[in-house]
């Protein structure tokens, strides 16, 4: 017998250890991703990659770059149900589009995970896209969703470039340099202007503003709109908060003053679903006839012709200000290329151009990033956008053609540009990094669509 | 063999009532006939060499020729292997015609141990008249039931590792059904291999296979190799006693393997 027996054992154990099947826990999102694709993050509970799609963030585009590990993800947080923010949602497809068609970054295929922020669920959604491990984000919307995130998930790396946050106050939460909260939609201070310039021109000399309780957004603007409407000779009869939808009647109600009405009410909120209420109310008061109502960029937009009932009497008395895009060729370029992919125009639907410039933005820092430091990082993405503004230089239009020479402009060391979105120049102010100058549409309602009156730019040139 | 020597035994057995029969009444009868009493309590307790010594003197006041045969059987106790062969046949023109192929028997079997056969058997391991036989009979039935013992758990054995093997063949399977390219699980460029939550089920399936191969293999190996040695054992034992032969028998071939014992009564 001697030593077979303890041979043959050996054998028969390595045998049963080969068919012993093993797996490793995953360490980090990104190595599930660059194992088995854009659409995979690992799931810390069990150690297993799983996919990063569910109820709140239920696509991924392109789709196969759910199965593709050399796809590089970001996350985008719009309104799924609103048509407007459908509209935010196809202008960054169209952008990731114009990247993929030019083989991505480095070959790298580029993907949007996109995300829902329907019902106030924004902040689930960046919830589930930090625990993806997805953190470079395109929105969400609101200012005050965006200063929420941001403020949240910021010790996780958040990266935002907001096209529609709009809160003034935004550009004081973020004082990293390079920082880490963008935004493509002009800040409130230049709305203010776009406002006050519009009261001028309508020799408006009273008003009153109601805003909402407790929204970054309205609030900001409310004070901006008020600071300005004293030196230019404009009355504040009233300025009234309300905290629900259910305190709208009555807050409009308030505006009107003891006495005499103000000659137009500035309606200000983030939803445009309360602005819809607010129209609603001042259907039954007969207070309102023959005031004029103004509304900003938040609520002029198509959703709200489909959300005012009763309130539809009241479209011949309301006018609005919006960022407009200017009429170049990289605006008629996404025009052309929006409705040809998706059979409509994005006029109709506020901030497409912007959303469409954010993903730019983003996309073209990623690819900064990636060759500057091998590795797509907030840090990364934020020093190249700073690249692309460089406002002394001459104008390098963002259409899909000029992609990849921006990408390897910017990789070359000390190079930079200045690129025209279509939203308008991409000046940002290399110490607020802001925006530093807008154009805003007024707009008044023709049967049930916005119509351009003029267009404002501020400050004025 | 053992059916002869157990016939042997069985002469033995009765010869001694057989030679009392012989004696008549005379004084030297009666003295020869208390002898061979006294031989036949002796040979009955196992003390040999004092019922070869009555049978001897008995023979030599009466010389009858059945104590002849009864000297015979206690020379063969006590390994007087040459003693017995020339009582037997100085016995054997005497014996009864239908004994006498029986008895011829016995001396070409006799003779053979003492050319070398089995060792002669001395006075002090004969501890009684039947501990001998037994022994020896006994050796051999304790040598068939460690062989068929060792035969079904060699079987089982090989049933189980047969079955561990169909597991391992599975287990292998389903691994390599996780680990292709469209596969549940993949190696990392790290050479970590990682896994969706779509593996679960099959993992799952690849353990529980695994382990059913583990039982198989190792539970089945140390149950065959127990089965193998309790052939070879048993084997051995029924070598020893020169009335079987065991050997275990594995073919492995193009068709297949096979495994048994083959041995000869």
């Amino acid at each position: 017998m001697g030593r077979s027996p303890y041979v043959a054992l050996a054998l028969m154990l390595a045998g049963c250890s080969l068919m012993t099947p093993s797996r490793d826990r995953c360490d980090s999102s990104a190595e599930c991703r660059s194992t088995f694709g854009a659409g995979f993050y690992c799931a810390p509970d069990n150690g297993l990659c799983e996919s990063s799609l569910s109820p709140i963030c239920p696509e991924i585009y392109p789709a196969t770059a759910a199965d593709d590990p050399e796809a590089i993800v970001f996350g985008t947080i719009f309104d799924r149900s609103s048509p407007n923010q459908q509209a935010r949602g196809l202008a960054a497809r169209l952008a990731v589009d114009g990247l993929n068609e030019r083989s991505g970054i480095d070959g790298r295929p580029v993907a949007l995970l996109e995300c829902d922020s329907r019902e106030g669920m924004a902040g689930m959604a960046a919830d589930r896209l930090v625990e993806v491990g997805v953190t470079n984000l395109i929105g969400p919307s609101a200012s005050s969703d965006v200063e929420s995130v941001f403020q949240r998930h910021r010790e996780a790396g958040i990266f935002i470039v907001s096209p529609a946050a709009t809160a003034a106050t935004l550009a004081d939460i973020d004082t990293r340099r390079p920082g880490r909260l963008w935004r493509t939609a002009p800040p409130d201070d230049l709305q203010a202007l776009a406002v006050e310039d519009a009261l001028r021109a309508e020799s408006i000399t009273t008003i009153s503003v109601i805003a909402k309780q407790n929204d970054t957004y309205a609030q900001g603007l409310s004070l901006r709109v008020r600071d300005l409407a004293g030196p230019a000779g404009i009355t504040v009869v009233e300025s009234v908060a309300y905290a629900t939808p259910d305190d709208i009647a009555s807050a409009a109600t308030d505006a009107l003053g003891a006495s005499a009405p103000p000659e137009t009410v500035i309606f200000l909120s983030s939803q445009v679903a309360e602005a819809a209420a607010f129209l609603d109310a001042t259907a039954s008061i007969s207070g309102y006839d023959g005031v004029s109502i103004l509304f900003t960029d938040a609520a002029a937009n198509g959703d709200l012709f489909v959300m005012t009932t009763d309130g539809a009497a009241r479209f011949g008395q309301v006018f609005a200000t919006r960022p407009s895009a200017p009429d170049t060729i990289v605006t008629e370029e996404f025009d052309s290329n929006f409705e040809a992919a998706f059979g409509d125009s994005p006029f109709p639907f506020s901030f497409a151009a912007h959303t469409y410039d954010a993903t730019v933005l983003v996309l073209l820092g990623a690819g900064f990033s990636l060759g500057d430091r091998g590795e797509v990082t907030a840090d990364g993405i934020a020093q190249g956008i700073l690249r692309m503004s460089n406002i002394g230089q001459a104008e390098t239009r963002l259409v899909g053609t000029s992609f990849i020479p921006v990408i390897e402009q910017i990789r070359a060391s000390g190079d930079t540009v200045n690129v025209v979105g279509a939203s308008g120049p991409l000046d940002f102010d290399p110490t607020t990094e802001e925006l530093t100058s807008a154009t805003y549409d007024l707009l008044s309602i023709s049967g049930m669509s916005f119509a351009i009156d003029r267009t404002i730019t501020v400050p004025p040139p | 063999m053992r059916l002869l020597f157990a016939a042997c035994l069985a002469v033995a057995a009765l010869a001694p009532t057989s030679a009392r029969a012989q004696f008549t009444s005379n004084a030297a009868d009666q003295r020869a006939l208390q002898l061979y009493e006294q031989g036949d309590q002796a040979y009955a307790e196992g003390r040999y060499e004092e019922a070869a010594n009555s049978f001897v003197a008995a023979y030599r006041l009466s010389p009858r020729p059945l104590l002849l045969y009864n000297l015979a059987n206690a020379y063969e106790r006590l390994g007087r292997y040459q003693e017995a062969v020339q009582s037997l046949e100085q016995y054997l023109p005497d014996a009864p015609i239908d004994e006498r192929a029986v008895i011829e028997t016995r001396i070409r079997n006799l003779r053979t141990r003492l050319t070398g056969g089995e060792p002669a058997q001395t006075a002090e391991t004969a501890g009684t008249q039947t501990a001998p036989a037994q022994t020896s009979s006994g050796g051999g039935g304790g040598g068939d039931g460690l062989l068929i013992a060792g035969i079904v758990l060699a079987a089982t054995g090989g049933a189980l590792v047969g079955g561990g093997a169909v597991f391992g063949v599975l287990a292998l399977d389903a691994q390599s059904s996780l680990q292709g390219s469209d596969g549940a699980c993949r190696e990392t460029a790290g050479g970590r291999t990682l896994c969706t939550d779509g593996s679960d089920g099959a993992f799952s399936d690849a353990e529980t296979y695994a382990l059913l191969a583990d039982i198989g293999l190792i539970g089945g190996g140390v149950i065959a190799a127990a089965g193998v040695v309790l052939i070879l054992i048993g084997a051995t034992s029924g070598s020893a006693s020169g009335d079987a032969a065991w050997l275990p028998d594995v073919r492995v071939g193009p068709d297949g393997a096979s495994a048994g014992v083959v041995g000869r009564f």
